[in-house]
């Protein structure tokens, strides 16, 4: 496994000195860490990553590494690689290695169920973090309510259309996977704003799925622009198929009159964002769900309560807020 | 069993590939011709160019893939070897534009791609393992070390280098030029050089290609040596146009590159194809997508179509086949 550095963090060497003088280091953003209980002989949490391959989750592990290290608790990981069986053995093996906490982002819905199930029969609390599984008992969920990112996008769908004083607008939106959770969420929570808003009659949206991906998005898009040259915009459910569209609206010479927006918040959107080359993306905060799992593991041994679901709201980012965003993802992101 | 001479078996077999590719002419004419009609904005020339630029990638692998088939082989880790190439093109692109980044940054890729093709050439040719399973290795391998080597992707790339995937030389865009370029080169060494019948020897009959003195393992290495720096060049063409380069590129590409091959007539048993085809099975996939996208048809509509295209263009052969015995 690659090994990932926390590039960025505030920390720096002071890490060592910081079990012994803790509040000195405390790290920006969120909720705050509450270093002390753990600080002398930190619990052992177990976190099994859905798959670090994507650049998302590589941001949650860089995300759950700085908080262990503020909290002085040992982690022990396991990469899933998308694959729940593997999931489950990498499961077994953590909590033969004595882990006192599993933080556990799931790679199904269903199947995931089985590394929660075995956990609950060891004994061992879990925390659920980004990906969800129905199945077995968990202490909490931290993460996102995928619906919200695709209001979120609706909503700045009705701010494009009424913002052109135009009766009718016409543009693409780029799908992900038919059938995966996420984007049926989001796809589903994008046209019920538009509906509730009632301005779905005056939006012509030409819909195609692009697997979430860039080279996808990049030739779906090239080819509906060939064929509607009034597209006023392009909304994706992924920030990848976003960044290949808008290399297809800039071949065409068609910049400032597509606008554009995509969610994820990767640091590349974040930058052509502050560049005004991509309008919006809707942020989902991966410190935030990272270092929240690794928190709610430690607060839970130490016997606090918790509420059944920890949400970690999204973002939309523009022009107006993206350096704020921008500082976030330059600590998880590795450049 | 008899024994038909040289002569009639080489005739019999150019025929059979002259009735194959009127099928194939026939079915793209078709096809454009059926889009032409259903869609206003399929017609234009600069959608024609359109699909030339959106195939390249896809029929730059085709091509490589072609000899390895033409020889009963496979290539199942172009995809990931293209994933590697487009990170190491990427890396040395993302640096100021002196002259050693700008000969780093075209020539990494096509490195990257030849030493994958060797290794993947030199298990086929030196050891017992089938193609199938040396490659399904390496498909998993690479992608392993593509991962392993950059999570996140490289992106701000120099301009000179964007506007390699951006470039038009009058209409055509740069790289569509680089396909056919590609396309025509191979279609000649296939045709025209002692190598090229090599290939198709191999492919046809190894024993007696081994029995006329034909170093089969060095053929064999040779073809896989192409198919990865096709892999190469098309990881250069994709990280230019798409501006970036990610350790999930490429997923799936070697099927396509395959459906392209034998939608193009090559068969999977070797000794049998064309480039040339294989250049109109990329064209007869590029235009269905093309045009079914600006139909707006959905995605798994488009799939299941191109998967019935791909049955039914080896259906036709074998059937053609028949007609001939």
């Amino acid at each position: 496994m690659r090994p990932g550095r926390v590039r960025g963090l505030r920390t720096g060497p002071a890490v060592l000195a910081a079990t012994l003088v803790l509040a000195a280091c405390s790290p920006s953003g969120d909720d705050g860490a509450r270093p002390g209980e753990g600080a002398q002989k930190g619990p052992i949490v177990g976190v099994s990553y859905q798959a670090l391959r994507f650049p998302f989750v590589a941001a949650l592990q860089r995300a759950a590494r700085a908080r262990a290290e503020v909290l002085g608790v040992r982690l022990l990981e396991a990469d899933a690689g998308n694959d729940a069986a593997v999931e489950l053995a990498n499961v077994e093996r953590l909590l033969r290695q004595g882990i006192e906490c599993l933080a556990f982002e799931a790679t199904s819905l269903d199947a995931s169920a089985a590394s929660i199930e075995a956990a609950n029969s060891a004994g061992v609390p879990v925390v659920q973090f980004n990906g969800r599984a129905n199945g077995g008992r968990w202490v909490t969920f931290v993460g996102s309510d995928q619906s919200e990112s695709g209001d979120l996008l609706g909503a700045w769908l009705v701010d494009q259309l009424r913002a052109s004083g135009t009766e009718r607008l016409r543009g693409i939106y780029l799908r992900g996977v038919p059938g995966q959770v996420t984007d049926s969420a989001r796809s589903t929570a994008l046209r019920r704003r538009l509906a509730r808003e009632g301005v779905s009659e005056r939006l012509e949206i030409l819909e195609q799925f692009a697997d979430y991906d860039r080279g996808k998005g990049q030739a779906v898009t090239e080819s509906l622009l060939a064929s509607h040259p009034d597209v006023a915009f392009v909304v994706a459910n992924n920030d990848d198929m976003i960044l290949g569209a808008l290399e297809a609206v800039e071949v065409r010479g068609l910049e400032g009159r597509v606008a554009l927006a995509g969610v994820d918040g990767l640091p590349e959107t974040l930058e052509r964002i502050a560049e005004g080359r991509v309008r919006a993306t809707v942020f989902q905060n991966p410190e935030a769900q990272g270092a929240g799992a690794v928190q709610a593991c430690v607060d839970h041994l130490a016997g606090r309560d918790l509420p059944a679901e920890i949400l970690v709201p999204f973002e939309i980012v523009t022009g107006e807020n993206v350096g704020r965003v921008a500082e976030i993802a330059r600590r998880v992101y590795a450049r | 069993m008899r024994f038909p001479s040289r002569l009639t078996v080489h005739a019999a077999r150019e025929r059979a590939l002259a009735i194959r590719a009127l099928g194939l002419y026939a079915a793209l004419a078709l096809l454009v011709l059926g889009f032409a009609l259903a869609a206003p904005a399929f017609r234009t020339p600069e959608n024609l160019f359109l699909v030339l630029r959106q195939v390249s990638v896809n029929g730059i692998l085709a091509v490589g893939m072609t000899f390895v088939v033409l020889t009963a082989g496979i290539d199942l880790s172009v995809g990931s070897l293209l994933a590697v190439a487009g990170l190491a093109s990427a890396l040395f692109a993302q640096q100021e534009s002196r002259a050693a980044g700008v000969v780093l940054a075209l020539a990494s890729p096509l490195l990257v791609g030849l030493a994958g093709g060797a290794l993947n050439g030199a298990l086929v040719a030196f050891s017992r393992v089938s193609p199938l399973i040396v490659t399904l290795g390496s498909l998993t391998a690479y992608r392993g070390f593509a991962i392993w080597f950059r999570v996140d992707p490289v992106y701000d790339l120099e301009a000179w280098y964007r506007e390699l995937g951006r470039f038009e030389l009058g209409p055509v865009p740069l790289p569509a030029l680089v396909f056919l370029a590609t396309a025509s080169l191979a279609g000649l060494v296939l045709s025209r050089t002692r190598f090229g019948r090599e290939v198709y020897a191999v492919g046809g009959n190894e024993a007696a290609a081994r029995a006329a003195g034909i170093s089969v393992a060095r053929v064999k290495l040779v073809v896989y040596l192409i198919s990865g720096f096709c892999a190469g060049l098309a990881a250069l063409v994709l990280t230019a146009r798409l501006g970036a380069a990610q350790s999930v590129a490429g997923q799936g590409f070697e099927l396509q590159a395959i459906a392209a091959v034998v939608v193009g007539g090559t068969s999977l048993f070797g000794g049998r194809g064309r480039v040339g085809d294989t250049v109109v099975g990329t064209l007869l996939i590029g235009v269905l997508f093309n045009g079914l996208v600006l139909l707006n048809v959905p995605s798994p509509v488009q799939q299941m179509l191109i998967g019935a295209i791909i049955v039914g263009a080896v259906w036709l052969d074998g059937a053609l086949r028949e007609t001939e015995a």
